[in-house]
């Protein structure tokens, strides 16, 4: 079972309908499952709060697995490398790294380049549509 | 191989998940959660399409930039 895991700068690429929406969708069909860290929920309200569009993102939230943000997960993440991760990419880094390790995930979507270089970094495969140029 | 297994706390919350029946006897046991968690991608999948069928568009790179706004925003 393919699993894919989705960052808060491919569903809010949905979230507000961007160009590369449809491609982003397209991508996601790929995999049998999707997940992420519950910290998507927090950004993706926010971004939604702050634009104004709350109608939309329960919908898209409501159809991903999120991990929950636990004490113990909150404190590997503070030591994941490499230290150039941002502290909240950190939380998406450190999620991603468990669930590929639990066999849950083969690919993670995102658009941050300290999170894709944190994927490279830990060994995981980046989607297809979000490979650096 | 991993089985079906229930981790249940002090509190009575239970939660479900997989062990491997090879590394019971290991001084850490894992309970892996994803496969009774999983949500398909096909939903997904299904709900971005509707949600664009009405969603207002944005340019490319708003996303980005409202995360960057938002993690520089001064104290």
């Amino acid at each position: 079972m393919a699993g894919l895991y989705v960052d808060t700068s491919a569903l809010g690429r949905v979230l507000l309908a961007e160009p590369d929406a449809p491609a982003i969708a397209a991508e996601t069909e790929r995999y049998d499952v999707t997940w992420s860290s519950a910290l998507l929920d927090v950004e993706l309200k926010r971004v939604a709060f702050r634009e104004g569009i709350e109608e939309g993102v329960a919908d898209l939230l409501a159809d991903v697995s999120l991990v929950d943000l636990d004490a113990d997960g909150l404190r590997r993440a503070s030591a994941i490398a490499p230290s150039t991760v941002r502290t909240l990419d950190a939380i998406h880094l450190q999620a991603a790294v468990e669930l590929h390790k639990a066999g849950a995930i083969d690919a993670v979507l995102t658009f941050d380049h300290q999170l894709q270089a944190g994927c490279i970094h830990h060994g995981l495969r980046l989607a297809a549509i979000s490979q650096p140029d | 191989m991993r089985e079906p297994a229930t981790l249940v706390l002090s509190n009575g919350e239970k939660i479900e998940g997989e062990v491997d029946r090879d590394a019971l006897g290991a001084d850490d046991i894992v309970l892996h959660r994803a496969s009774t968690e999983a949500k398909p991608a096909a939903r997904l999948a299904a709900a971005m399409r509707k949600h664009l069928e009405t969603a207002v568009p944005h340019p490319a790179g708003t996303t980005d930039r409202l995360l960057e706004a938002d993690r520089n925003r001064p104290y």
